[in-house]
């Protein structure tokens, strides 16, 4: 059971990894077809609304791959003196406070979102609605949050990030 | 910059404890709006006699131009002061103010701003207190090369976002958007071949050194409206003696503010001029027809936010007869 | 507890917690969230955080990050920097740390394109990193070369603090442009020196190769041609004014993967392996930033970097004393703040004193960008020392501080000829003034 669980995490983790892969990939093609067609007066309306957004979610959608990869710069010297025993408590402890913190973050998100629903706010020139993305990056911080405890419920020794 | 108020009534004694209030204000430190800032808030200090601490956290310091209303609201800062325009759609009506309506000064467009909030009165201010409402002197053309007519606009690459990047398309220009910060560098390497902004900005931002003419199209001058808000809760909290003193102090700073852009537009025009670089008046005939050319843009508006059960028409006439009756 | 206590506590938690193997981005906002919420409130804090969190995220100014360290991750997968520096090895390999002196002058070609200290450590490392551990260069000499030259963004123009600069004390931003070029040049060569002399006394670092002929070195030029041709088309287009600094990344990694392709150099795989250390790499730089600002923004209202510099800035002291203590406040508190955020803070109260002491502004702006950039470098957070650890991930953070600590002390050695010689700064905007 806990395996499956984990493993559909890990699935989750790298299918929003994909979707901020295809993101990038999305930012720099309105950018490059904008600055073309800029060249011939005819240029993209909203871009610049448009890839900050695509950003957003970029960095987002990929912050429980980059987790579950270890990516995220850890100062390991100290810790990794200790016993493997207490080096592990820490480990866990670390990713309890911070699943905490995030799940609160993800909830402000949502919040967030929905003031911003409320206000009807939009992007300063395409006029998109803004908090759908709210809610992407709220996706993210779940998954994230997900990711983490996972990690705690691990039984091998924790191998930490750098 | 800010007139010395004459001393009010004695004022109460200092508590023991001031009440300590932080402020977010967008500009840049150096910018004189931001000094306007400050003049304020030293005011209320003084005419509270100490019992009110004001401080300031300039240049987005504390919370970014796109966030400081929020900010306000949520408590980050417990005031305010940023453009009404960073957050689309959340301002419908005082939306109505950025339109290009052809504000002659900054006097003239921040008057206008405030007693149109005051006027308006609009439900979508309801979660803060506002205190007052300034706004720029008219936007203009700054481009590298004169511009004189619709036809030599035409295809010309403008910086310009939101609400002014309609009026560069109404004109036939190409609106290009990005922070006023990278405007400089796309300036001077030609990725934009002008902007639309207040002529201050060629001092304030160091664009002059990248244009070389201003087309002063005042008649279809827009403006940004912004606000300087104070969040709910402190507020209410504040003993009705020293609101009286928010008051009092903010009726006063509408018409610091609006002497202030009219006095940066005046050394943004010096500096510019001394550069070497020229500002040309559009002719009559010109004028007629960028008016005509904008006039689309004021009707998306009334459209738009008719849509939100915002009477968009009324909310237009009321600034026109607002600018009117300013202008003289 | 006043503010400023609250502030000194927070710092002190950082530099102690730092060790708990927290990652570095999470600790900062966690430490910003409960800082802020101690002076102002919870509530505001949390929603503090999460403005940052979007503001960051969804900055447009920052998208150069992942779409330049793309360009560097396709420019690996697809060889195209490992024929570079087999051309770099030929041509000057012979010299004791001679790729890593290639990597220094690629870092300062990129500096021109890139007005980021992150994107350009962050490319440079994933394009370089690999090469110089093929040839047997120790990981010190070679991490440490690419956190420093990172460095190199922000000094040789464009350049985001100089404009940030120029705009807060009304000076031309022109002026400020072309006052970085030769302390940039400068600080180049102080870098290579530093190579130079260390790879001697130490000959294992960065091994020297065999000589080569003439003709194996022209021949070895075919294998530039990639990065001539990219490098052309981002300069080129720059200059022309087709598009920004910013949109640089964009165009560079889509020129990098059409090229790539074009050539036959690039796979599938090897694309879709460059996407994913892009995400990874840039998630982790923009997490470090987010939370930087988020720690930022608690200092802010602590009120600690007002109260150190108008507590400096009313001291009766000789202006030398003066000026190496305000030097000596951005060298700090580069380690804490981003340099955007602290030269915001603090140079409305440091300007006026520059000014009273008959500096020159521009001179000043140049040492102030050097300064803080040293702070990048430098333990415990030192940012470019994150980038390169998050893409040389086997290399334990403590040795690439280790390999660093070397280019501090060039770093530092400019700042002083800098102010021995502020015509360094001055003879350029000189010729147009
Ligand atoms: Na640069
Ligand atoms: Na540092």
């Amino acid at each position: 059971m806990g395996h499956f669980v984990k493993a559909l995490i890990s699935q989750l983790a790298d299918k929003a990894n994909w979707l901020a892969g295809a993101s990038i990939v999305a930012m720099m093609m309105v950018t490059v077809i904008d600055v073309v067609l800029r060249f011939f007066r005819c240029p993209i309306p909203g871009t610049y609304d448009v890839v900050g957004l695509l950003g957003a979610l970029a960095i987002s959608l990929s912050l429980g791959y980059t987790s579950a990869q270890k990516g995220h710069i850890a100062v390991d010297f100290l810790v990794s003196r200790f016993s493997e025993k207490v080096a592990r408590g820490i480990h866990l402890f670390n990713n309890l406070v911070a699943t905490v913190f995030f799940a609160a973050v993800s909830w402000q998100c949502l919040l967030y979102a929905a003031s911003l629903k409320r206000a009807g706010e939009v992007s300063p020139t395409l006029k998109l609605p803004t908090y759908p993305f709210l809610i992407g990056i709220a996706a993210g911080f779940i998954l994230l949050c997900c990711v983490l405890l996972a990690e705690s419920v691990q039984s091998s020794p924790a191998k930490g990030g750098k | 910059a800010a007139p010395q108020a004459p001393e009010q009534v004695a004022a109460p004694e200092a508590p023991e404890k001031a009440i300590e209030l932080s402020y977010s204000i967008f500009f840049p430190p150096t910018h004189e709006q931001c000094k306007a800032g400050e003049a304020w808030a030293k005011e209320v200090e003084t005419r509270t006699g100490g019992a009110v601490k004001i401080n300031i956290f300039p240049g987005g310091t504390l919370t970014k131009a796109d966030a400081c209303y929020d900010g306000v609201v949520s408590g980050i800062s417990d005031l305010g002061m940023s453009c009404f325009a960073y957050t689309r759609g959340r301002f419908p009506v005082m939306e109505a103010v950025d339109l290009p309506l052809g504000y002659a000064s900054g006097t003239v467009a921040t008057r206008a701003a405030d007693a149109f909030y005051r006027k308006m009165q609009p439900e979508e201010l309801n979660d803060v207190k506002v205190l007052y409402i300034h706004a720029h002197g008219p936007g203009l053309l700054h481009a590298k090369k004169p511009v004189t007519s619709l036809e030599e606009m035409k295809g010309l690459k403008v910086r310009s976002t939101g609400l002014s990047a309609k009026v560069v398309e109404a004109l036939g220009g190409v609106p290009v958007a990005m922070s006023q910060g990278a405007t400089y560098e796309a300036l001077q390497k030609g990725v934009v071949e002008g902007t639309f902004a207040p002529i201050e900005t060629l001092k304030g931002w160091r664009q002059a050194e990248v244009i070389k003419h201003t087309t002063d199209c005042r008649d279809i001058g827009y403006t940004t409206a912004m606000f300087v808000v104070m969040n709910k809760d402190k507020w209410n909290a504040l003993p009705e003696h020293i609101k009286q003193v928010f008051d009092a102090v903010s009726a006063q700073w509408v018409g610091v503010h609006g002497k202030v852009w009219d006095d940066v537009d005046v050394e943004g025009r010096n500096y510019t001029l001394e550069l070497g670089n020229t500002i040309t008046p559009l002719s009559d005939e010109e004028n007629t027809r960028w008016v005509q050319a904008v006039e689309p843009v004021i009707h998306d508006y009334i459209t738009q936010v008719n849509q939100k059960g915002v009477d968009g028409a009324a909310a237009v006439d009321q600034l026109r007869a607002l600018i009117a009756g300013f202008n003289e | 507890m006043t503010p400023t206590l609250i502030g000194v506590i927070g710092i002190f938690a950082l530099f102690t917690l730092i060790f708990s193997r927290m990652p570095i981005g999470f600790l900062m906002a966690m430490i910003g969230f409960v800082g802020f919420g101690v002076i102002v409130s919870f509530d505001a804090s949390m929603n503090l955080v999460v403005k940052d969190l979007f503001a960051v995220f969804g900055s447009y100014d920052l998208t150069v990050i992942p779409l330049f360290v793309l360009m560097g991750q396709v420019a690996f997968h697809a060889g195209i920097s490992s024929r570079l520096f087999d051309a770099a090895y030929k041509n000057i390999g012979h010299l004791p740390g001679g790729l890593a002196i290639a990597t220094i002058g690629a870092c300062a070609a990129f500096a021109a394109i890139c007005g980021s200290t992150n994107a350009t450590a962050a490319t440079m490392a994933a394009a370089t990193l690999p090469e110089m551990k093929r040839y047997n260069y120790r990981i010190t000499l070679a991490t440490g070369a690419v956190a420093a030259g990172g460095s190199l963004g922000i000094l040789i123009p464009p350049s985001v603090i100089f404009i940030v600069y120029g705009i807060l004390t009304e000076q031309s931003i022109g002026e400020l442009f072309l006052a970085g070029i030769l302390p940039g040049l400068l600080l180049t060569g102080l870098f290579v020196v530093t190579i130079l002399v260390w790879a001697t006394i130490q000959p294992d670092l960065g091994p020297p190769g065999p000589r080569t002929t003439i003709r194996e070195k022209v021949a070895s030029f075919s294998g530039v041609f990639e990065t001539i041709l990219i490098f052309f088309l981002v300069m080129g287009g720059l200059f022309a004014g087709i598009f920004t600094p910013t949109e640089a990344g964009a165009i560079g990694a889509f020129g990098t993967i059409v090229l790539a392709v074009a050539r036959r150099n690039l796979s599938w795989k090897g694309f879709v392996a460059s996407l994913f250390e892009t995400t990874r790499i840039s998630c982790m730089i923009l997490v470090i930033v987010a939370g930087a600002t988020i720690f930022g923004h608690f200092l802010a209202i602590s009120r600690i970097p007002f109260d150190i510099a108008s507590w400096i800035s009313g001291f009766a002291l000789p202006p030398a004393v003066i000026i190496l203590l305000i030097i000596l406040v951005y060298l700090i508190g580069g380690c804490f703040i981003d340099s955007l955020a602290l030269i915001m803070l603090t140079i409305p109260i440091f300007y006026p004193v520059i000014v009273q002491f008959g500096l020159d502004p521009v001179w000043f702006g140049v040492i102030i960008v050097l300064v803080t950039q040293i702070g990048v470098i430098t333990p415990p957070v030192g940012i470019n020392v994150y980038v390169v650890s998050g893409v040389a991930r086997d290399v334990p953070l403590e040795l690439i501080f280790r390999g660093a600590f070397p280019f501090l002390l060039a770093m530092v050695a400019g700042t002083l000829l800098l102010i021995a010689f502020p015509q360094i700064a001055l003879f350029l905007p000189g010729l147009i003034r």
